[in-house]
Order: C-alpha cells, then sequence, then structure tokens
C-alpha cells in the first residue's frame, strides 16, 4: 500500500504537468491562431484508448504487461484527467451538435459509472470483510440452496418430532418467501438493518403459538435466517461490485465507437 | 437433534473446498447453472462447454464386482442409477430440466457488442439527414449556426460550405487527409477592401513573409444561433503584433503628440477666443451657446463629431458680416476723356433726363426765338462723373491697372457700351475669355437689363441711381458700381468667385489682387475666408495650388480605429457642464488650450503646421475608466482587424429581397 | 477410457534390467541391507528396480549442485567424486539458468489455445508412454572444464566407492547443502526419495549410516555456517560435530496427526510434541535443522507463541549463557514444540563454553526478551499463522479482504495461464481481514511429496517450486490428502472432445492432481499477483513474522 503512494504521487505530477502543458498549448493555440482542439482531442482519443485497453489487459494475463494495479491506477488517474481533458478539449459541459451531445452524454456516463464503480470498490469490500464470512460470488447459490434446505429440514424434524404444523404454517406462509432468494437488496446495498428487523419480527409474531420445544427450533431456524443475511449481503455488495461493469464496460465500447466517428468526421469536414 | 442443522457461517466452512468436496470455481466459465441463476438448488457441476447441463451426466453400464454389468453414475454426477441395463445394454437417461445461462462476463461482452453495434447503426442510419417529426436528427450535426448564417446553409445544405459533404467515398478519403479551406466558403458572401486571405486584408510592403491567414483562424462556427462570432481573445492580436504589453493599462503606448488634432481644421473656428471672450461677453450672452453639444451633434456620433450646419450657430453672430461686404465687379473709373458717341448712347439707350432738359431749353428757346447755340460744342471740355479707381475685378477682366487711366479708359468704355448695347453678354464673354472657364456661376442671377440700366447711366456718364437699397443681396447698380451683395452663408456666387480666382489659368500680379480681394479675410466679399480655411492642396496635383475648405472635412481616415462619442456622453454629460469649464463635460478629454496661437497657425497654407485649440487626447484619461475589471479595454474596443468588412452586392441584393 | 495408472507404472530408469539389479544387491554398500525385512509389497528388488537408475557421470560433470532442490540421494558405484566445502563454486560455473520459461509470444498464444472445456489434457501423450520420472531425471548435464584449477582453489572432499550423497535433501527436503562433481568417470546410483525412505524404513543399520553420513557430509558444513562455530578451525570443528546430538521431534507424517488433532478441536502448544519445557534447565542449545518449532511462553489459562524456529534458528543460548556467566543453572524461559517434523542438534554446554561464549561480545539475543514489550494484539496474527501452519509456505497467498472487491481476476488470470483452468481457489482461512487462499504455498516443508508414489510432485531445480509432473500423476489423491491446507486438487480430466475420461472398469473419471506451479513456465511470475487491479493479492513468505506487520502498517 505504501509503494503505492509514491505511485498516486507520481501519477498525480505526471497527469497535473500532462494536463498543464496540454492547457498551455491549448491556450497558445487559441492566441496563435492554431487549432486549438485538435492535440487535445487526439490526446483525448488516445486517452480513450488507453482506458479501455484496462480491459484488454485483464484477458492478456498470460503475459507480463505489468502489474494490473498499475494499471487500476492510471485507469482511475486516467479517467478523472479525461474528463478535465475533455472540458479542455470543449471548453463547455454541454455541446450543441447532435451526434456530439451523443458522444458527450456516453462519456458523462461512462465517467459517472466508472466514479460510482470506484466508490463501490472503495467501500464494499470492508463491509463484506466485516460479516466474517468469506463466499466465492459463484458460490453463493449453492449456499442459499443449503440453507433453504437446512431450514426446510428444521421445520420438517420440528412438525415430524412435535406433530404440530404451527411453525411449518408460518414457514411457507412468510419464512419461504425469505429463504427463497436474496431479500432486502436495496437495504443491503445501502448499509440498511431491514433484513434483521424483519427476521426479530417474524420471531415475535410466531413465537406466541409455540411451545417451548417448538421455540428452540423457531431459534435455530432465526439463527439460519441471521446467516442467510449474511450471505444476502454478499450476494448484494458482490453483485454490485460487478453489476456496474454491466453500464460501464458496454457504454465505453460505444463512446470509442462514437469518438472515432467524432474524430474522421472533423477530419473530413475541418482540418 | 436441531444442533446437526444449526450451521451459523454457512460460508465459512473452508473444509468444504476440500479437495475431495469441490471443484475449482471457475469464473472464467461462459455459462453458469441455469437452475442457480434461479435460484433453486443448482446441479452440482456446472454446464458443459457445449452449453449444456453438465449437473447430471447419463448412466454407463459398467462391470460390477459380481461380473454382471450395471447401470453407474459417480455421485457428484447425479448418483446411483434407479434402474440398470436394458435388453439393449444402454443404460436409461434422467436428466432432470436445466438450462445453463450466460453469465455476468458473458452478458456484459453480448451488451458491449450490441449497444456498438447500435450505436454504430444509429450513426450511419442518421448520417443523412434523416427527420423525425418536426427536428431534424443528424448524426452528422455539429451544432447550430450562427443565426445569420443558417439562411444560408439550412438542415442538410452542408455543402454551402463543406465541399467534401455528400461526396462518394474517394472525396471523403482524400478531404480527410488533405487540409479543409474554410475561407473559400467565407469569402463567397464576405468581402473586403483588400485581399481576404491578408492579414488586416493588406498586403504590407515591408512584411511580405507574413502567412495568409484563414477565417476560421479566428471566426467559430457551429457554437450556437447567438454565438459571438467576432469574440477575438487580445493575444490573438499579440500573435503578430508582439509589443511587449498583455493589457491596456498599463502597456498601451501613449496618443502621439496633438493627437488627434494633427491637421488644420476646415474651419478656423477659435474655440479659445470663442470660449473664453465672446461667449462671456454680455451683449451676445443671449446668442452665447451653453454647451458644446449646440454645436457639435455628438449624441449620434461615433469616430466623427459633425458640426452643426453653420446656419445654425455662427449666423447668429456672423451672418450679417456676411451680407455686410459686397463683391464689386466693375465699377467706373475716372476716364481721362470720353470715347463714347452720345448719339449712340441716345440710340440705345434713348433719351436721358438731360437730353430731355435739353430739349426742353431747345423749346424754350425756339418759343423765344433766341437762336439756340448748340452748347454741345465738340470742343467742350469732358468732365468724368467718376473720380473713383477701377474695381479689382475689372482690372482682372479688362487686364489693365487699376491706376492707368490711359490704358483703361478705352476698353472700359468699350465695355460699358457694348454693357449697354447688350447687358451682362459682354462681361461674361469677357470674363470667360480671362478666365479660360464657363462664367455662369459668377453671374448668376445677374439681370442684362440692370447691366443696360447701369452701363447708360455710365455711357451717359452720370451716376446710376439705384431705385432701391438690396435688403436681401443679390446684383444690383450703385451709382458707380456694378456689386452682388451675398444673400447669407454659403452664397454660391461668391463661392464661385472665390474658387474662379484660386483656378484663374495665369499667374500674374493681376490674379494676385484679384485673389488678394477676393481672399481677404476682413474686407474680402462675404469675408468667407474669415473662417473657411485656405489651404494648400498642392498633394491633389490636378487641383488649384490652394483651396477653400468650404465643408467641414473629418479629422483624417482611420480605416483600423474606432472611438464611439456617443457611448461616452453619460459619462461626461457635455449639456450640464459650462464651456469653460476644465476637465469636465468635452474637456475630459478636449482640454481647450488657450495659449495656442490658432489663427497665426492658419496663416500659411500649409495644413500641418496646426496650433489647436485643444491639448492632444492623454492615454491617462481612458485609463481612468479602461482600467476597471468591468470595463473593457481589450484591443478590438478600438482597433479594427478588417478593411472595410462588407458583403459582396449579391449578398446585399439577397438582403433587400428577403 | 484408459487404464488407471499405477504406482511403478513409470519406473524411475527406463532401462533397469533384473541384471543391473542383481549387480547391485551384491555390491556395497547395498549388500549390507537385509533385504529379509522389506514387506511383500514393497521388495528392495522392487525398490531397486523402480526406484533407482543408474547414471554415468564424465570428469568434470556436476551431479548436484548446492543450493538445488533434489528429490534423490546417491550412490557411488565406482569413480570418484568431489564435494565442494569452501568456498562455493562460481554461479556460472555451476552453469545456472533459469526454468526454461516461454517467451512473450509464446505465453501470448494461450489467448487462442486455451480451451473453454476445462481441464483437457491430450491424451495421446500419455498413451505415447513418454512419461518422464521425476526428481532430478533432466539429464543437460554441466560439466566443469578446469577440474585441478577447481581443486586448486576450492577447499573439496573426496566421495569414493559406496559413498551415500543427497540423501539429506532427498528426506528433509531441503536444498542440497554442496556442489558435488564427478573427479574421474563415475557410475552412480540415483535412488528417489521413495526409494530411499522405503529402505531406511526397513533396515537401522541404513538409517545409522545415513545419520552418520549426516554428521560428516553436511553438520560441518552446517555448523561453519553459524555465526557462532563459523570461526573455528578444522580440529575443533571435528570435535564439536562429533560431539553434537541428532534429535527428530515429531512425525514424519505430522500433516495427519495435525489434521486429526484439528478435527478434535486441540490446537495449540500445548497438543504438540514438546522439545523443550519452559522453566526446565537446559544441558544444550537447540539447533533447528529442518521443519518447524514453536517458541511459546505460558500466559494465563494458554501458552502464548513468541515466535516460531525454523532451519538454523537455536534455542536456549540466552540461558545457558547466564548460567554460564553466573555459575549457576538457569532454567528455561521458554518452551519448544515441534511443529510437525522438526530435526535439530542439540550442542551440549560444554562445549559452548569452551567455543562459543567466550567469544561473545555481548549476551545472545532471545526472542522473549522482545515479547514483554508486544501487546497481544500485535502478536495475534502470528498466534493465527502458526496455528494454521502458514509458516510453513514460502509463496502463501495473502489477499487483504478489505481492498479485494472479490472480481476473480486472479483467478481468471490463472486460468488463462493454465490452459483455462484456474489452479487455485480465492477461498480460504481468514483472520480479521486476511485471507490465505487456497493456493499452493510452496512449503518449506512440503508434505505433500511424500507418499507421492510416482514422483510426479516434485520441486523444481531453479528455485524450489513444488510442481506436479501431469504426465506422470496416477491421480492418486495422495499429495491433495496431505496437503494440510487443501492447495491440491483433483481434476476429472477431459479429452480434446471435452468428454471426461472415465476409468474403463469403474466408470469413475480419470483424476489428475492440479496446483499452483507459481507460473513457473510462464514470463512474468505469479499471474495472481500482477492480476490484481487493488493490490490486494501477494505471495509471501514468513521468512519473519513481520510479513503481516509490514502491510497493516
Amino acid at each position: 500500500m505504501r509503494s503505492f503512494s509514491t505511485t498516486h504521487a507520481v501519477s498525480w505530477v505526471v497527469l497535473g504537468a500532462l494536463f498543464a502543458g496540454l492547457a498551455l498549448h491549448r491556450d497558445q493555440a487559441e492566441a496563435g491562431l492554431g487549432e486549438p482542439a485538435q492535440i487535445t482531442g487526439y490526446v483525448l482519443f488516445a486517452l480513450f484508448v488507453a482506458l479501455a485497453s484496462f480491459n484488454a489487459r485483464k484477458r492478456l494475463s498470460m503475459v507480463p504487461l505489468g502489474r494490473a494495479r498499475l494499471w487500476a491506477v492510471v485507469h482511475t488517474f486516467g479517467g478523472v484527467f479525461a474528463l478535465a481533458l475533455y472540458w479542455l478539449h470543449t471548453q463547455s459541459l454541454w455541446p450543441t451538435g447532435t451526434y456530439e451531445q451523443l458522444l458527450a452524454g456516453l462519456f458523462y456516463l461512462v465517467t459517472l459509472t466508472g466514479i460510482l464503480g470506484w466508490l463501490m470498490q472503495r467501500l464494499f469490500p470492508a463491509r463484506l470483510t466485516q460479516t466474517g464470512l468469506e463466499i466465492i460470488y459463484e458460490r453463493i447459490p449453492h449456499e442459499l440452496a443449503r440453507v433453504r434446505e437446512d431450514a426446510e429440514a428444521i421445520v420438517m424434524d420440528c412438525t415430524r418430532e412435535l406433530q404440530s404444523d404451527t411453525l411449518a404454517r408460518h414457514y411457507f406462509e412468510s419464512l419461504a418467501w425469505f429463504f427463497r432468494r436474496p431479500r432486502f437488496i436495496l437495504s443491503h446495498l445501502f448499509g440498511g438493518q431491514h433484513g434483521v428487523h424483519w427476521i426479530h419480527q417474524q420471531r415475535l409474531t410466531v413465537a406466541r403459538y409455540l411451545s417451548q420445544r417448538e421455540t428452540e427450533y423457531l431459534d435455530a431456524l432465526t439463527e439460519l435466517g441471521y446467516a442467510k443475511l449474511r450471505l444476502d449481503l454478499h450476494y448484494v455488495l458482490q453483485s454490485a461490485m460487478k453489476k456496474w461493469l454491466l453500464v460501464h464496460v458496454p457504454l465505453s465500447v460505444a463512446l470509442l465507437g462514437i469518438a472515432l466517428w467524432h474524430l474522421v468526421l472533423v477530419h473530413v469536414y475541418a482540418l | 437433534m436441531t444442533e446437526r442443522r444449526i450451521r451459523n457461517e454457512p460460508g465459512l466452512d473452508v473444509e468444504a473446498f476440500r479437495h475431495d468436496r469441490s471443484v475449482y470455481e471457475r469464473p472464467n466459465a461462459r455459462l453458469r447453472c441455469g437452475r442457480a441463476s434461479f435460484w433453486a438448488k443448482p446441479c452440482l457441476r456446472g454446464p458443459n462447454a457445449d452449453g449444456s447441463c453438465g449437473g447430471v451426466a447419463d448412466c454407463q453400464p459398467a462391470r460390477g464386482k459380481t461380473g454382471r454389468f450395471e447401470c453407474r453414475r459417480p455421485k457428484h454426477l447425479g448418483g446411483p442409477c434407479a434402474t440398470g441395463p436394458g435388453p439393449d445394454g444402454a443404460c436409461a437417461h434422467h436428466r432432470p430440466p436445466c438450462v445453463p445461462q450466460p453469465t455476468l462476463r458473458t452478458m456484459r461482452g453480448r451488451l458491449a457488442l450490441v449497444v456498438f453495434c447500435a450505436v454504430v447503426a444509429l450513426v450511419i442510419a442518421f448520417s443523412g439527414a434523416v427527420r423525425i417529426g418536426s427536428a431534424g436528427i443528424n448524426s452528422l450535426e455539429p451544432g447550430p449556426l450562427f443565426g445569420p448564417h443558417a439562411g444560408f446553409a439550412p438542415k442538410g445544405a452542408c455543402s454551402t460550405c463543406h465541399e467534401a459533404h455528400g461526396g462518394d467515398l474517394s472525396t471523403l478519403v482524400a478531404a480527410f487527409v488533405e487540409p479543409a479551406d474554410m475561407t473559400e466558403a467565407c469569402t463567397s458572401c464576405h468581402t473586403f477592401a483588400g485581399e481576404a486571405r491578408k492579414a488586416h486584408n493588406v498586403s504590407f510592403a515591408d512584411r511580405p513573409d507574413l502567412p495568409d491567414v484563414t477565417c476560421n483562424q479566428c471566426h467559430r462556427e457551429h457554437l450556437g444561433a447567438d454565438a459571438d462570432l467576432t469574440a477575438i481573445d487580445d493575444r490573438v492580436c499579440a500573435t503578430c503584433h508582439t509589443a511587449p504589453f498583455a493589457t491596456f493599462v498599463p502597456g498601451h503606448p501613449a496618443f502621439s503628440p496633438g493627437y488627434p488634432h494633427r491637421r488644420e481644421t476646415s474651419i478656423k473656428f477659435d474655440h479659445a477666443s470663442h470660449i473664453n471672450k465672446h461667449f462671456s461677453d454680455a451683449k451676445v450672452a443671449d446668442r452665447a451657446p451653453q454647451s458644446c453639444a449646440v454645436c457639435h451633434d455628438v449624441t449620434t456620433a461615433t469616430n466623427a463629431v459633425l458640426p452643426v450646419k453653420a446656419a445654425e450657430t455662427c449666423d447668429s453672430c456672423h451672418g450679417s458680416q456676411i451680407t455686410q461686404r459686397d463683391i464689386v465687379v466693375f465699377r467706373l473709373p475716372e476716364l481721362a476723356t470720353s470715347e463714347i458717341d452720345a448719339e449712340a448712347v441716345r440710340d440705345v439707350c434713348g433719351p436721358t433726363l438731360a437730353d430731355f432738359e435739353r430739349l426742353e431749353e431747345r423749346m424754350a428757346a425756339m418759343e423765344a426765338g433766341e437762336t439756340m447755340v448748340d452748347e454741345e460744342a465738340e470742343d467742350e471740355e469732358f468732365e468724368s462723373v467718376s473720380l473713383d479707381e477701377m474695381a479689382p475685378l475689372a482690372s482682372y477682366v479688362l487686364d489693365v491697372d487699376v491706376d492707368d487711366m490711359d490704358a483703361y479708359g478705352e476698353p472700359v468704355q468699350d465695355l460699358v457700351m457694348a454693357m449697354a448695347e447688350e447687358g451682362s453678354v459682354p462681361l461674361a464673354a469677357a470674363l470667360e475669355d480671362r478666365l479660360g472657364a464657363p462664367t455662369t456661376a459668377l453671374l448668376a442671377g445677374l439681370n442684362p437689363e440692370l447691366v443696360k440700366r447701369v452701363a447708360c447711366a455710365w455711357a451717359a456718364n452720370v451716376e446710376y441711381e439705384p431705385p432701391a437699397d438690396p435688403d436681401n443681396g443679390g446684383w444690383f447698380g450703385d451709382y458707380l458700381e456694378l456689386k452682388y451683395r451675398p444673400m447669407g452663408h454659403a452664397d454660391p456666387v461668391l463661392r464661385a468667385w472665390i474658387e474662379a480666382s484660386l483656378a484663374a489659368p495665369d499667374e500674374d500680379e493681376r490674379t494676385e489682387m484679384l485673389r488678394e480681394t477676393l481672399l481677404d479675410p476682413e474686407e474680402g466679399p462675404g469675408a468667407c475666408i474669415k473662417c473657411h480655411a485656405v489651404h494648400d492642396a498642392a498633394a491633389d496635383a490636378d487641383g488649384p495650388p490652394l483651396m477653400v475648405e468650404w465643408t467641414y472635412h473629418a479629422e483624417g481616415q482611420r480605416a483600423y480605429y474606432f472611438y464611439s462619442h456617443r457611448a461616452h456622453l453619460s459619462l461626461v454629460h457635455p449639456t450640464d457642464v459650462a464651456m469653460s469649464t476644465q476637465e469636465a463635460g468635452c474637456q475630459t478629454c478636449h482640454r481647450l488650450d488657450s495659449a495656442a496661437d490658432f489663427a497665426a497657425s492658419f496663416d500659411d497654407a500649409d495644413p500641418m503646421t496646426f496650433a489647436s485649440n485643444f491639448e492632444g487626447i492623454r492615454i491617462e484619461t481612458c485609463a481612468k475608466c479602461h482600467a476597471e475589471r468591468e470595463v473593457r479595454a481589450d484591443c478590438r474596443l478600438c482597433h479594427r482587424y478588417h478593411l472595410e468588412a462588407t458583403f459582396k452586392p449579391i449578398m446585399m441584393g439577397a438582403f433587400s429581397q428577403e | 477410457m484408459m487404464a488407471r495408472p499405477q504406482r511403478w507404472d513409470a519406473p524411475f530408469g527406463q532401462d533397469m534390467t533384473d541384471d543391473d539389479v542383481e549387480k547391485l544387491l551384491r555390491q556395497y554398500p547395498i549388500s549390507l541391507i537385509d533385504k529379509d525385512k522389506f514387506p511383500q509389497h514393497t521388495p528392495l528388488e522392487g525398490i531397486l528396480r523402480n526406484d533407482t537408475r543408474i547414471v554415468r557421470y564424465q570428469a568434470g560433470d556436476i551431479v548436484v549442485r548446492s543450493g538445488d532442490y533434489g528429490n534423490s540421494a546417491f550412490l557411488v558405484l565406482d569413480g570418484t567424486l568431489r564435494v565442494v566445502i569452501a568456498p562455493e563454486l562460481p554461479r556460472d560455473l555451476l552453469g545456472r539458468q533459469d526454468v526454461a520459461r516461454k517467451g512473450f509470444f509464446e505465453a501470448l498464444t494461450q489467448l487462442w489455445t486455451n480451451r473453454r472445456v476445462p481441464e483437457v489434457r491430450d491424451v495421446r501423450r500419455y498413451n505415447r508412454s513418454a512419461m518422464r520420472a521425476g526428481g532430478d531425471s533432466s539429464r543437460s548435464v554441466v560439466f566443469l572444464q578446469d577440474i585441478p584449477a577447481v581443486l586448486d582453489r576450492h577447499q573439496t572432499a573426496t566421495l569414493g566407492g559406496g559413498a551415500l550423497f543427497g540423501e539429506l535433501a532427498a528426506l528433509g527436503r531441503v536444498p542440497r547443502t554442496a556442489t558435488v562433481f564427478a573427479e574421474s568417470e563415475a557410475r552412480l546410483l540415483e535412488i528417489r526419495w521413495q526409494g530411499l525412505r522405503e529402505i531406511r524404513r526397513y533396515d537401522e543399520s541404513f538409517r545409522k549410516r545415513i545419520d552418520e553420513l549426516y554428521r560428516e557430509n553436511a553438520l560441518k558444513v552446517a555448523l561453519r555456517e553459524t555465526p557462532e562455530f563459523g570461526g573455528l578451525d578444522e580440529t575443533d570443528l571435528q570435535e564439536v560435530a562429533n560431539s553434537v546430538l541428532f534429535e527428530t521431534h515429531g512425525s514424519f507424517d505430522w500433516y495427519i496427526s495435525y489434521q486429526r488433532m484439528r478435527g478434535a478441536g486441540k490446537e495449540g502448544a500445548a497438543h504438540e510434541p514438546a522439545i523443550a519445557r519452559q522453566g526446565d534447565y537446559p544441558d544444550g542449545v537447540l539447533m533447528v535443522r529442518a521443519g518447524f518449532a514453536r517458541l511459546s511462553i505460558a500466559l494465563g489459562n494458554g501458552d502464548r507463541t513468541v515466535t516460531y524456529l525454523g532451519a538454523g534458528d537455536h534455542f536456549a543460548m540466552s540461558e545457558l549463557y547466564d548460567s554460564w556467566v553466573e555459575g549457576k543453572p538457569a532454567p528455561l524461559r521458554a518452551s519448544l514444540t515441534a511443529l510437525g517434523y522438526v530435526d535439530v542438534v542439540r550442542v551440549s554446554a560444554p562445549i559452548l563454553e569452551k567455543y562459543v561464549f567466550p567469544r561473545l561480545a555481548e549476551r545472545p539475543r532471545s526472542p522473549v526478551d522482545a515479547s514483554a514489550a508486544r501487546a497481544l494484539t500485535d502478536d495475534a496474527l502470528l498466534e493465527w499463522a502458526v496455528s494454521e501452519r502458514f509458516i510453513n509456505g514460502t509463496q502463501a497467498m495473502l489477499i487483504d479482504l478489505d481492498r479485494c472487491v472479490r472480481c476473480d481476476d486472479c483467478v481468471r488470470a490463472c486460468a488463462s495461464t493454465h490452459g483455462g483452468n484456474p489452479r487455485f481457489v480465492r477461498h480460504g482461512r481468514t483472520f480479521d481481514h486476511w485471507m490465505i487462499a487456497n493456493a499452493c504455498m510452496h512449503c518449506a516443508d512440503p508434505v505433500c511429496m511424500i507418499g507421492c508414489p510416482t514422483g510426479a510432485i516434485h520441486r523444481t531445480q531453479q528455485g524450489g517450486m513444488v510442481v506436479i509432473n501431469d504426465d506422470t500423476c496416477i491421480g492418486c489423491g495422495t499429495c491433495a490428502s496431505s496437503c494440510p491446507y487443501q492447495n491440491i486438487r483433483l481434476v476429472e480430466i477431459r479429452d480434446e472432445a471435452g468428454n471426461v475420461l472415465l476409468d474403463r472398469d469403474t466408470q469413475a473419471p480419470i483424476n489428475k492432481a492440479t496446483k499452483c506451479d507459481l507460473c513457473a513456465a510462464n514470463p512474468g511470475g505469479p499471474a495472481c499477483v500482477r492480476a490484481c487491479p487493488h493490490d490486494a493479492l501477494r505471495r509471501v513468505g514468513f521468512h519473519d513474522d513481520d510479513v503481516f506487520r509490514k502491510r497493516v502498517s
């Protein structure tokens, strides 16, 4: 970690110098009857390509192309730099042409999703760690199924042993909904305690009708519910950390396409 | 009991990942278990690479310990088979329904492809002028044109400016690599007094190295209908004008001394004496202007401030001075001898009063029977009715000295006799003969009958007695003179005489005298030269050497400068300030310089020897305001880049049609 | 379908004949071995036939190199060899070269050669029976050109007929301690460690002989490398060497007892074989030769781990020094327990008082000294790492869960370098926000190698990475069961068409053991580390117990 603070510092310095150089160039081009948006445009397009190549690097991990950490830092800083460069290039927040507006819209969306993704990647890992639980994303359905089977087995055992269907009835009326699949997704995403509250409430609702022995089964079921909440949290947060790319990556590809179109148009019509 | 069911931490069972209990998680797989994606119990093994469910395998026949074939299946592929092999030796197939689903990454890849294709398709589809509803959507649209331009390039008519637009592939490819020339398009409408592609539209002789410029170096299009295409930064100017200053204050060099009063004015109006002396004179207090604006119309002025008409200003005091100074075209000089045949005069003019008296005397004598001795003896001593000198104008016309009585006696009397006979014609002929130019303007309004009558009187050696004094000016005979009285300011006859004198072909002492007479500032006819400056026009080779500044002319031609007087009025309020107040009103900038010898500077005809009533404008005055942040101080506030930017005539036509 | 591979399917030497075996049985020192003591299923003849081979060396050929990992010992049949004692031969003379890594573009071809179907194998390769045996079998021999010059410059010892060497590296799973080269033309019997183990297990005299050899060959070298005995002359060193005692603690197959203890919830020093107890009076210093030992002090109701000792570390030095200085016995301030299998040598107090203590400038430091100043939380990670035996790892995969976004880029990178198959599972034991993932740690004491019937699992010559030779692996699962960390996984292999290969007889799938090979064949080192975009994953060696602390700060 410490070693990367120097990377950060170097990144800041390099990008700052680069931006200053480009800004200076733009300034001089503007004053010197040059084409101020030309160089920044080329650099911005090259930057787009470079940022997009982060994805390619992930596919080429069999060959030494530098540490992905370095790429990630460059990607993050490059993204912020791209925003600054974009403003330097366009000198406006929102362009006037139709396709330029599409370009700007895509660019802002990609940047926004990138920042969101970065934030999630910063905030969520620690929350996952704090569950005291670690699970591979692909295994969550397996574990959920296992929890569900356990829960149903508890209910079955209870019914079989005590010849009472009170707990079973409650399970199939209410709890089955919860054990069916991940629930309280928004609450988990934003760090709420909706699930805990819900399970507690369910327990209170049914406990008054149960015998002491049945209550022991209910306690086991409740414990299982809390365990499932942790699984749900893992599912929600890990999903979020994966699914933001469903927006970011396709939009980036579209952005690259339309940026190339822009480059061609500018060359054909004005340069 | 329940104990075995209760697992607090379902995912933390690391033993669940033991080699004999699990397989590698393969996040690089393209498919995932379809059951898992619906939160059902997932298959034990993930999908096969071909997209089929890998969770369950078919039973395979195998030889058991007993030697018999039985159907077997590994536990993690579905476990024991319910039935043994059929008669054909094959095992029955039991597969629960499960359709593998794409993983998130696979979906991401597909989504990226779809979005990319969609964008490409959209861009291509809308690259023509496709219109949806009222708004045209175009993937080529780079932004709305500047409003006035938009009319010439309606949507889709990009080729008005962009030549490559709509071209075939080779054109487009060529346009991709070749630099585009936008100036060509601009200059199809815009035109300048000089060359469009030269800096300031001028080829500077001493700077042949300057590269050509293009319009779009400074002017950017497609920035919206209301965009300011002429907003140019100072640093653009500094690209070439590398004078070492970046701001107006400090930095801009001082104006040259006396700026902008470098050339003598056309009217010798001494502001100093008028303001300091005349306007404060109690006698004219009711006529004196109360502010500069009375004479100078600044309310609509930009660069040049035109004075109002003299008739509305100067005339109130100086009008009478004009009409009091007549021009004497002809005066009957003292004659030594009479060369005029009285009979002829009588024939031409008819009997005079003297003739009647003489006739009455003779009648009375006849009645008295006296033999009337004809007193009209030839030897009677001639006594000239005039003792005056000849008029300088006539002297010039007849080309005789004013005091050489022997010389002028005959031509004068010939002319008088001719005038008596033919009115103004002989005079005009003589003038024309002398000036070598038509004289219609000189004698405009001269009644031939008046000339005849005056000439007849003179021919009879008597004074012409005018019937009345000509109050309203014009031609009149006055005893021994044929005169013209100016009718007021800008009298055309006076002006014609003065210009004729300046244009006189011969340069001799008579011409000199003629000019002295006419150009005399005090006694000259109309006293025109009291106010109108006479300048050496040597620069204009075709014209006369001297010229009178009849009309106001602006202070030089400054094509690249601009100043708006009007815009500054609200700051100085010239109407509210007494003219003599220093450093206020117009004097804020135009400070009166009372010490300057204004009048004397007009003594010579050189317009550049000028002692203005006003000090030069100081840049410090401008800096008082234009150094503040809110006040513009950019180059283009005062300086103009283009030389007479305008439109081609065809464009003017286009405008007028609209 | 194919036949299930069996042990000795792939003999160590391809061309060992019955005649060779007969000759060997008559040759010293094999003739000393009592072959009747061997069980029926592993006869001595079988061992000689399958686990040994006869190798010939020309004069100057290097047989073993110092620092190499080797899985076999050598018995000199005839000829003379030289073991280089000091100074070591220069690296270039040893012909060191890196493991043949793929070039950039060769590695890049995996982009399209990787299979979508997992665990595809070219089955024809197995059928061609081109099975190469594991161990030091690659015959790219490096030789010394100028033997006299080497002999002139380096101190060497002679190995003649009947001498056995390399047994320490083969059995103790430690790197070779010295370089041996052939002085004249020589014929050697190379015994892979499985065979050596069997012989040692069933023949008492052979075992003693090996211990004596150790005393002769390695101990002095080892002692000379210690700061305490490094300055002694040859005679004194010999005296020290003769006086030391060998001890082994714990079980050779410690992973079995460890898993049993773990299963029973018995963890900590109290359940480990004690080597020395706190409060006892020491009679000599203990120097760890191989394996790990836990140094702990009693705290409350348990034991607090102060540190762990690895090869080269010593115990009780400071206590003995104190008693020598003060003239009265000083009790041990800490206990030492075996973490698995520990080889120690005991150097007696008189020897120390004679040769070591007088030359010490100051009192030797004890790890106990520093522990007083450390809070319990400072050592919590150490306690965990020791109790989980992660100290064994030299390349453990440590993941910082506070940084890990669970993107699995590491797993994908691993798969892309291994034909589309991941070689680890991003899951494992956690402590606080640390996880040691289920990836091979390339242990200092690789217990997985114990019991491999074909020697498919072995150490690379360079770097000592533990790798599995897929061609000779029979999928028996011994290594996977042995690994205390569940880092070896058996996979069902498929043919090129993607079908799971099934045993012809049982219909059970054919398995192969797989694990992390540290991307030995790939350029650029472990792909997982390079692929982590968040700097959350590292491969760490537990050479010192600050490995966590460095990252925490």
